[in-house]
């Protein structure tokens, strides 16, 4: 059964619409810079969402405005404003941040007196994605939100991806959304990964990765809703799949078994040969550990030829978001016809098989591949069609 | 070697082995005790890995005031219980506790 | 939607670790909650049922939230009579569901980050406060290396849970699916639950009262099912519908209805409209107490009355006046059960179960 985009919604730091954000890609510029969203002692650049405001909830649910003003984009792609009330429409949405109670002062007020106010509890209940927008929309149909670390985005996707298969909805918004937050800031700095100058995927002098923030959102619908719809597609969701390493709680399987695992899987998901993949969007965080087991297995599934990069160079890592932002990222690639450069890539690893794309890149044919990696040793892989 | 010296060092030790056992997993179950002096942290011996060396770096800033700037400096500081009593006994700030 | 049928349930709760434990605590009925230092009244799991050294050394920096997943995870396994190593490993999924994730380890990143400073956060709390933390150390200690996924919502996680797990089966994704949930009681949670609920000081929760603010008792634990659409290797029936639109009255052809008292819905008045006379009601959260992925636990209770063929008495409720209370334990012939559970904009959700 195929399953087709019908909508797209990309807010991240290279734009909060598609048009900056591929002007963004084209210029090569990279809107990173000292966090302003908090205060902090750690020096790493951030790629922060500068100037959203949408707010559709309290401005302390960042993650979820991020979340709904991408899916209203998608709605608006899709021109499904009006008709979705009580429509059979399946909300998936990925996440970090936007899962957890977090808030510094709650826990210091409750650990020094025993007791604290309500009100960052109350924030937290109110804000999880799924359930915020499927009740915000008034939609009727499956809600998931998925917490699976940096894999969360692509995974939602595949969410709903089984959900059409099955038969449980005739469409489903799908995507993911972070927020830049304080606490993440200082996880990722105790496990050494980030980087104190703007990260650089694949690179021999790679540190690590920065954070960035936004969202991410497909509008994936049946054949038989879209025609109904009269709605041309955008792109054709060909194949996914995921697995997991069973490895290590922070670090990839060396062997890299795990996504080459997804990504075989979502090739014969898609029914296509590795030949027929155009490029590739890869993970890429530029950690030592990430970008050395993801280039080895793009290497021995796709060759040395294979065109591709990591666009977190121009987003950061925006954790739950990435996956489904970057898929849209393929979208966007398969329509132009080309790919941007790996911001921030200079000079290959004598340990890494494969360079990425090092300037904007003609591409040709059909197929995209989006792949994802990420903690608990999760692997994601999603196949992309632009239709004739 | 002077015995105060030497004291120093057995204390240092001790407190080591306590924060390893409580704060990297598992090791709750073996004691403070049943970690020997000379056993190797890391690879065959107690068996930990990379995760635990960036604990261990965490746990020297905040209980020794010492900084792991280069994880390979941190290599051979972090074989034994003794290799790494000794490195904090010869860096810790004299202020520090 | 095609059956799903159960061949191995885990489960650890208050009154310890496995499904006989379960099971007698049905038979066995309401006991007094466990107190904490400060006094607040909880179900929670005691220290000795999370000790377990065989499994373990294979999770060794596991947090509390996790070994909870972990043990319910591999007794599920275990029950099943499954050999994992049988199996081709990337041919079985898990799908953990939980509302309040490892919110206890996330509070100890915030002291880390308040007595310490910024930089001095430790990476191994960090990495377990993580919400997909637990399915990690799970997937490490069954050794699986198919789909591993980790959901959160505050209502009908469990439920939505099952049904992705039954679109993977459909698709013919996997064979088998170690389908589950996890929750735990902090000191911060009992402290949210006596602020935003009304908490039974008396220890007992009364469900099926139709208070506008049920009295309850937190509690906590984990649950896991093995499910695939093999009927060969049903052990406890399965699961044959479910039904999230929230416009739905439920079934009329059961033989039971079990419903998710959690407290947080608020009134469970909304029941009585939708619930056949005919067909006797219970409730159990009295016994592992009310959290908000606590559904699956019904769905437990349901599966050994279909497996045994007994219907076990619903404890503590007082206004037998407004239901036909299943009040007694008793053989009885038990072909389905439903279970429901509702949120707090009065919305229903259904699960069917059958012999």
């Amino acid at each position: 059964m195929k399953i087709y985009v019908t909508g797209l919604g990309l807010i991240s730091a290279a734009g909060e619409n598609e048009k900056e954000t591929l002007t963004s890609f084209e210029s090569g510029k990279r809107r990173a810079g000292p966090v302003s969203l908090f205060s902090t002692q750690i020096q790493s650049p951030a790629y922060e969402a500068k100037g959203f405001s949408r707010h559709y909830f309290p401005e302390q649910l960042r993650t979820l405005n991020l979340c709904l003003a991408a899916t209203e984009d998608a709605l608006d792609d899709a021109s499904l404003k009006e008709e979705i009330r009580g429509k059979r429409i399946g909300v998936a949405m990925g996440t970090t941040v936007g899962s957890v109670l977090n808030d510094i002062n709650f826990n210091m007020e409750f650990r020094d007196k025993g007791s604290a106010p309500m009100d960052s509890v109350n924030l937290y209940l109110e804000g999880n994605l799924s359930s915020g927008i499927h009740s915000f929309l008034q939609t009727e149909g499956p809600s998931i939100t998925v917490v699976n670390a940096c894999v969360s985005g692509a995974n939602a996707i595949g969410v709903a991806m089984s959900w059409l298969r099955s038969g449980l909805c005739d469409i489903a918004i799908a995507g993911g959304a972070d927020e830049l937050n304080k606490v993440p800031f200082c996880g990722f700095g105790a496990l050494g990964i980030l980087s104190d100058s703007l990260c650089s995927p694949f690179d021999l002098n790679r540190k690590g990765l920065n954070l960035g923030e936004g969202a991410g959102v497909l509008l994936l619908e049946s054949e038989q809703s879209m025609e109904r719809r009269k709605k041309k597609p955008r792109a054709i969701m060909r194949g996914y799949d995921f697995s997991n390493d069973a490895h290590h709680l922070t670090s990839p399987d060396p062997s890299g078994a795990g996504l080459e695992r997804a990504t075989t899987g979502a090739l014969i998901d898609a029914r296509l040969e590795p030949d027929a993949i155009s490029f590739i969007n890869a993970h890429g965080t530029a950690t030592i550990d990430n970008d050395l087991v993801e280039a080895r297995v793009l290497h021995n599934l796709f060759g040395s030829t294979i065109a591709f990069l990591s666009t977190k160079g121009y987003i950061g890592h925006t954790l739950g978001a990435a996956g489904a932002l970057e898929a849209g990222f393929c979208i966007l690639a398969l329509e132009q016809g080309w790919i941007p450069g790996c911001a921030g890539f200079k000079k290959l690893d004598p340990n890494i098989p494969i360079a990425p794309v090092t300037q904007k890149t003609q591409i040709e044919g059909h197929f995209a591949l989006s792949t994802s990696m990420g903690f608990g040793g999760c692997d994601a892989a999603l196949v992309i069609e632009f239709p004739e | 070697m002077n015995s105060s010296h030497e004291n120093e060092l057995t204390e240092i030790r001790q407190k080591v082995k306590q924060l390893l056992v409580s704060n990297l997993g598992q090791l709750e179950m073996l004691g403070p005790s049943e970690i020997k002096d000379d056993v190797a942290l890391f690879g065959e011996g107690l068996g930990l890995d990379s995760l635990d060396a960036l604990e261990i770096v965490v746990l020297l800033k905040k209980h020794f005031k010492i900084e792991i700037k280069d994880m390979n400096e941190g290599r051979e500081v972090f074989a034994t219980v003794d290799s790494l009593s000794r490195f904090i006994q010869m860096n810790a700030p004299k202020d520090g506790n | 939607m095609k059956p799903v049928f159960i061949e191995g349930i885990g489960i650890i709760f208050t009154r310890g670790r496995g499904l006989n434990k379960f099971e007698q605590a049905l038979k066995d009925g309401w006991d007094e909650p466990t107190v904490s230092a400060d006094g607040r009244k909880a179900y929670r799991v005691p220290k000795d049922a999370l000790i377990d050294y065989n499994i373990l050394k294979k999770v060794r920096r596991s947090d509390r939230f996790s070994r909870l997943a972990v043990f319910a995870a591999c007794d599920a396994i275990h029950d099943s009579d499954l050999d994992i190593a049988d199996l081709d490993q990337s041919s079985i999924g898990i799908i953990i569901a939980t509302a309040f994730g490892p919110h206890a380890t996330i509070f100890k990143v915030l002291d880390d980050i308040i007595d310490y400073g910024e930089k001095k956060v430790s990476p191994t709390t960090f990495a377990n406060s993580i919400h997909n933390a637990a399915a990690s150390y799970v997937a490490s200690a069954l050794g699986c290396t198919g789909p591993v996924m980790t959901t959160t919502q505050f209502y009908f996680s469990f439920q939505q849970a099952l049904l992705l797990a039954s679109s993977w089966l459909n698709e013919g994704r996997l064979k088998k699916v170690l389908v589950g949930i996890v929750d735990e009681c902090s000191p911060a949670m009992e402290y949210i639950c006596e602020e935003k609920l009304s908490v039974a000081h008396n220890g007992k929760m009364s469900p099926l009262s139709c208070l506008k603010r049920p009295k309850f008792v937190p509690g906590e634990g984990s649950a896991f099912f093995l499910v695939s659409q093999d009927s060969r290797k049903k052990k406890y029936g399965a699961f044959t519908e479910i039904d999230i639109t929230g416009n739905s009255h439920g079934w009329t052809d059961v033989d039971l209805s079990i419903i998710g008292t959690n407290a947080m819905g608020g009134s469970e008045e909304v029941y009585k409209d939708i619930l056949n006379k005919g067909i006797p009601v219970a409730a159990y959260s009295s016994i592992y107490g009310g959290f908000m992925t606590g559904n699956a636990f019904e769905c437990a209770a349901a599966a050994l009355m279909l497996k045994n063929q007994t219907q076990y008495a619903s404890p503590n409720v007082d206004r037998t006046e407004l239901w036909n209370v299943a009040d007694k334990s008793k053989e009885r012939e038990l072909n389905q059960i439903q279970c429901i559970s509702h949120n707090n904009t009065q919305k229903l959700v259904f699960i069917k179960m059958t012999k």
